[in-house]
């Protein structure tokens, strides 16, 4: 066979926003592209990594912590952005677009600026070109969407401001409008805004590998389906919200953010100021999902209204203004087809796939990476993959618990079901044989590590899963209107890398209390309980001499985004190596103190560190010191000699990005549903999952992570739908009524297992498992929504109409 | 929110006057509903924003639940759906309205909604509750539902407007031939709930026959027939927390497994909670049974007139139908 040609169209990181750029870095499109461009990695035998300790070897990693900042959340003490409040500060409100693409000819505010409460009011008149958030306007005089930002009112309270919103007079022209990506790909279809040539966003994202049309030629089975997934709103509890001051020419700003730093980066960078003028603050974020990842305009809004009035001002978004000016999960449209031998060998893939975009998103990265489970997760010889963005008149497309991955998992793995069926194999075994354990084929880099394989048996035995899937031929086979069928998937994620930026700095005080210093939001993970546990057994410290910084751009390094799954792996590796130098230097002190104490030479290798206690393993006579002994005897060792040293340790770490492996997350997925046949209405009456998380830092918060993450999949999977009305361009589930929200009776028991397969760069061989969580969903409750009641349903959401319908058809 | 005056009624006669007063004024019982649509910026040319709220909380004695074995059972407007549902009385003589009042939205808001509120409440439309839809029902000139999304609307009796009428409680009052006392200006009158809601063809800016300044200020269900039961059943997406796709409530007299006399209703289906009558007269003097109930269901649904994406309610109100039906022989 000749050599099978493999690319991947690289992405044009020149033309990206910094937004677009982040994601390709989460989505790990940066190292592909990096490791494609670089041509042949530099070693094709992986450096080996370092063996793992048994789990029981270690003193605090792999124990069931709680929250270390449970206790100030439940009882109020925890400082969100909702809670801050400053002397005079001023409230805000925004006017936002009726109409879906309009250019406005006339604005006055005059009236609104005459009621007494108002303070100040801004238009697009104010707002400079070159200020935008990302794509959005700040303020649009040519709005692109339902809820683009017209006018904005800063006043004494909401409600003045809103009586002053009713005052504002704005004359519009209509302009014509695209909803629907399809009809908006079409040429000759309404461009969604007046500076565009065509809706169609930048080149298609392209895969190639092997030749695809040999490999449906050599198929004895071909399966394929058309997947739409919809638009899926975040609904962090606490709404996106700024509250911005001035103090002279530094701008401090409270955000609830899943990144300060960038927030800060790029507000400086977009007015004119030095990053180190604008402070931005995130003591704790609730929740993000994604959504909480890059500036606003609601960021640019409260920092310019509070310069304009000179007052803090506080803006604090409605739920409907967060679904308007948010970015949502997209909607994509994908046609997937797999070849497969009479073994269940797959050959062949080919996919296409149209995301989307919004107004304001650009690129095909969106649409590829819907198509990057699918490029990976399989041995597959011959692929060809095409998506592609459109621009549309609907609220942008964005990161949300997975970017396009969580689609293109349900397009594949619901085939996948297809596929076994007509193979007559079981689901199982079809995944186990065609699970890819070496590597990305296109960029030739080994994994860091792959688990899967141990997902799928471990999760199809604990499930019982060869007595409850009881072959193709028991499909539809209840009695009675409620039909019981179970499910599975596999999955494979991008998400979980190791990327920069990594730092972090762990300080050593003097009476033996450590801190980490990192600028990571602590959204749910919870994520400064992660560092803290691998600081602590880093060190060998107890838990509880540990602190850990909150995310403040005055005091902390880049540590990067919490998003993509990362912060454990990321942030966690920067800790780890932090502590490490800070142990080097604590062991010198302890060293030094040792050395005068017993008069004689030790040396910091004879050091052992447990329990927050100093030894030294040479002599057990000897009583061990503390951290706060060490730290306090003032003295470390350079070159044998007793140097005078400051009474506190400070060490810290630049990680530089992984470049030797490409790294993925895996999971398997077993769920029971139960369809009733006469009402359409499919509950989730078992859930499990089992992941891949390299090793478990901290059981109890991951199972938390999974709990969420499957109550989220599953209303991905059944009730979550934001409807736009095509006629008008506006949506209309845009509440918490008609946007459906699963609710706790609609939660059965979820199983969270585990599988420790030992990554070869994240701290203790761990990985990531936010996304991931929320992906291996989906797909499973489909295919049982298929083994119980017979019909496939390949649109979400799988709602009572979907389902009734798909049992007359 | 924009800001409105705020009155606190002293009296049922005192509200009516208030009322009379402003133009633009509505009742405030608990809030859940007024107050969503006040927010949410609710108006169009016949639906103006209220600028005046009265509450009719501050009325002494308007929340209250009297039963008797001859007088049947009262409920004063202001009592909350929490205590309707929790009233033995109320679930030893009435299941159906018991489960019917504890099926709306959740525990928070059954504790503040009150029955009369749940009665009164506006529709769910996501046309009629989105701020840029001038609809027929806000005074415009379009229903944006016909052409548009309406998984969710009627599958009976549309016309104009194709709102389904949201209530829980009042297809279970209803069926159980209850009457509402209400107060106006030329004091208080009784009307049967049975004509109680009115469609969009006699006034597509409200869905009951009440004026502007008249307010429903008692429930009165009359004392159950001997061998009476009563049921509701509500259909839902979610497990709880849901408006229904479809709810039904019967009640009917059954004598050795024969249906004497009763009533179907439906909510969810029709811009008014939807009396079934030719289901009833399908059963009145059948033994029922699966088949006799499905008959009843068919007879019922072959008026159905679905819109373009809502063709499965008519299946699912079939089915509940013949499960609400048969439920009270089992
Ligand atoms: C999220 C959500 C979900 C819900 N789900 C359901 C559901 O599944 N099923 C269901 O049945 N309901 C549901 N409801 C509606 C809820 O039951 C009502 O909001 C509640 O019962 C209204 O009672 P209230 O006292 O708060 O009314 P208010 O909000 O105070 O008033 C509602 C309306 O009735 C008028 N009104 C109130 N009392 C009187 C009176 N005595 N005489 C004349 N007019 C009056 C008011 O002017 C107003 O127009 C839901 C509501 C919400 C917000
Ligand atoms: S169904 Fe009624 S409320 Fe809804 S859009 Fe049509 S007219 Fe308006």
């Amino acid at each position: 066979m000749p050599a099978a040609k493999s690319y991947v169209t690289p992405l044009d990181y020149e033309k990206m926003t910094p937004e677009e750029r982040e994601w390709a870095v989460l989505t790990g499109r940066a190292d592909l592209d990096r490791a494609m461009k670089e041509g042949t990695p530099r070693s094709t035998t992986p450096p080996a990594s370092p063996p793992a300790q048994p789990s029981a070897d270690y003193a605090v990693v792999g124990k069931p912590q709680k929250d270390l900042e449970g206790y100030r959340i439940v009882t109020g003490k925890s400082t969100f952005t909702v809670d801050v409040y400053l002397p005079d500060m001023l409230y805000v409100r925004v006017l936002r677009s009726p109409l879906p693409h309009a250019k406005i000819t006339s604005i006055d505010t005059s009236k609104a600026a005459a009621l007494p409460g108002v303070y100040g009011i801004i238009t697009y008149k104010d707002i400079p070109a070159q200020v935008l958030a990302g794509l959005k306007p700040v303020m649009a005089s040519e709005p692109a969407l339902v809820g683009d930002p017209i006018a904005a009112v800063a006043a004494v309270d909401e409600t003045v401001a809103e009586d002053a919103l009713n005052l504002i007079n704005v004359q519009y022209q209509q302009l014509p409008f695209i909803v629907d990506p399809i009809a908006g790909a079409k040429s000759g279809a309404p461009l969604a805004l007046s500076n565009l040539q065509s809706n169609v966003s930048g080149p298609d994202f392209k895969v190639v590998r092997g030749d695809v049309n040999q490999g449906f030629a050599s198929a004895d089975v071909t399966v394929e389906h058309t997947v739409n997934t919809q638009d899926q709103q975040h609904v962090a509890l606490e709404p996106h919200i700024a509250v911005a001051r001035w103090d002279n020419d530094v701008l401090t700003m409270w955000t609830s953010s899943q990144y300060t730093h960038a927030i800060a980066r790029i507000v400086a960078a977009t007015l004119g100021m030095p990053y180190s003028k604008v402070r931005v603050i995130s003591a704790f974020t609730g929740g993000g999902f994604g959504d909480k990842t890059a500036v606003y305009p609601y960021h640019l809004v409260a920092a310019l209204l509070a310069k304009k009035t000179m007052r803090p001002v506080r803006y604090e978004l409605t739920r409907l203004d967060v679904f308007y000016e948010g970015s949502h999960h997209f909607q994509v449209v994908q046609d997937i087809k797999l070849g497969f031998k009479k073994d269940g060998t797959l050959v062949a893939l080919q996919a296409d796939s149209t995301a989307r975009l919004g107004a304001y998103s650009r690129g095909s990265g969106l649409a590829g990476d819907t198509l990057s489970g699918a490029r990976l997760e399989y041995n597959i010889p011959n692929i060809l993959l095409n998506g592609r963005g459109v621009i549309t008149n609907t609220s942008s497309a964005g990161a949300r618990r997975s970017v396009g991955e969580a689609s293109g998992m349900f397009a594949l793995e619901t085939l996948m079901d297809v596929a076994a069926e007509k193979l007559g194999m079981d689901p199982v075994d079809l995944r186990l044989k065609n699970i890819n354990e070496t590597g990305d084929p296109e960029s030739k880099l080994p994994w860091t590590s792959n688990g899967l394989r141990d997902c799928i048996t471990n999760g199809a035995s604990a499930f019982n899963w060869k007595s409850r899937w009881q072959g193709w031929a028991n499909v539809n086979k209840g009695a009675g209107p409620l039909k019981t069928g179970v499910g599975f998937m596999a999955l494979a994620s991008n998400k979980g890398s190791k990327s920069p930026p990594m730092t972090a700095v762990v300080e050593i005080n003097v009476d033996g209390s450590v801190r980490v210093v990192q600028g990571a939001a602590h959204i749910g993970g919870p994520q400064r309980t992660t560092f803290a546990i691998i600081a602590a057994e880093t060190l060998g410290a107890n838990l509880d001499q540990l602190s850990v910084s909150e995310p403040d751009t005055a005091f902390t390094t880049d540590t990067g985004i919490v998003a993509g799954s990362r912060a454990t792996k990321s942030v966690g590796s920067a800790v780890k190596a932090a502590a490490e130098d800070a142990r080097a230097q604590l062991l010198g002190y302890a060293a030094a103190k040792f050395s005068k104490d017993l008069s004689r030479t030790v040396n910091p290798q004879d050091l052992a560190v447990t329990n927050g206690q100093i030894s030294l393993q040479t002599d057990s006579s000897v009583k061990p010191i503390t951290f706060a002994d060490a730290v306090n005897s003032g003295f470390i060792i350079v070159d044998g000699q007793q140097v005078p040293a400051a009474a506190t340790i400070i060490g810290r770490a630049v990680v530089p990005p992984v470049t030797q492996y490409a790294q993925q997350t895996y999971a398997a997925a077993f769920y029971e549903v139960q369809v009733n046949v006469q009402t359409g209405v499919v509950r989730v009456t078992d859930a499990m999952q089992i992941h891949d998380v390299g090793k478990v830092i901290n059981p109890l918060q991951l199972t938390n992570q999974v709990h969420g993450g499957s109550v989220q999949g599953t209303g991905f999977a059944l009730t979550e739908d934001y409807i736009y009305d095509t006629a008008t361009g506006i949506p209309v589930s845009s509440n918490l009524d008609d946007y459906k929200m699963l609710m706790i009776n609609d939660v059965p028991k979820i199983t969270a297992l585990f599988v420790e397969s030992n990554d070869a760069v994240g701290p203790f061989g761990a990985k990531g498992i936010g996304e991931p969580a929320f992906m291996a969903a989906a797909a499973a409750i489909s295919n049982a929504i298929y083994y119980a009641a017979g019909i496939r349903l390949t649109s979400l959401p799988m709602n009572p109409k979907r389902v009734l319908e798909a049992l007359k058809a | 929110m924009r800001s409105f005056k705020y009155y606190t009624a002293t009296s049922w006669e005192d509200a009516v006057a208030t009322l009379g007063k402003y133009k633009n004024a509505q009742i405030v019982a608990g809030g859940s509903d007024v107050l969503g649509w006040i927010k949410d910026e609710l108006t169009g040319p016949g639906a103006p924003l209220a600028d005046v709220l009265i509450d009719i909380r501050t009325i002494p004695n308007t929340s209250y639940i009297n039963y008797d074995a001859t007088a049947g059972l009262k409920l004063g407007a202001l009592t909350t759906l929490t205590t309707v549902a929790e009233s033995s009385d109320v679930q030893k003589n009435y299941p159906g309205l018991a489960t019917a009042a504890v099926s709306p939205a959740s525990p928070s808001i059954r504790n503040v909604g009150t029955i009369g509120g749940n009665i009164m409440q506006r529709p769910r439309c996501w046309y009629l509750r989105g701020a840029n839809f001038p609809c027929y029902k806000k005074g415009g000139d379009f229903c944006f539902s016909v052409t548009g999304e309406n998984q969710y609307h009627a599958i009976l009796q549309g016309e104009l407007c194709y709102i389904v009428h949201p209530s829980d409680t009042a297809p279970a009052l209803i069926s159980l031939n209850a009457t509402a006392n209400v107060m106006g200006p030329n004091g208080a009158k009784q009307i049967p709930f049975d004509q109680f809601f009115i469609g969009p063809r006699t006034n597509v800016l409200k869905e009951t026959v009440l004026e502007h300044n008249e307010i429903l200020t008692e429930i009165v269900v009359p004392p159950p027939a001997a061998n009476t039961k009563s049921v509701f059943m509500k259909v839902t997406q979610r497990g709880v927390y849901d408006f229904a796709l479809v709810s039904i409530a019967v009640a009917a007299q059954i004598v050795n497994g024969v249906w004497q006399d009763g009533r179907v209703v439906l909510g969810g289906v029709a811009p008014t909670p939807y009396r079934a009558t030719d289901a009833e007269a399908a059963l009145k003097g059948k033994k029922i049974d699966a088949n006799v109930a499905l008959q009843a269901a068919q007879d019922t649904l072959v008026k159905a007139r679905p819109m373009s994406q809502n063709a499965y309610k008519v299946d699912i109100a079939k089915n509940i139908i013949v499960q609400a039906v048969t439920s009270l022989v089992s």
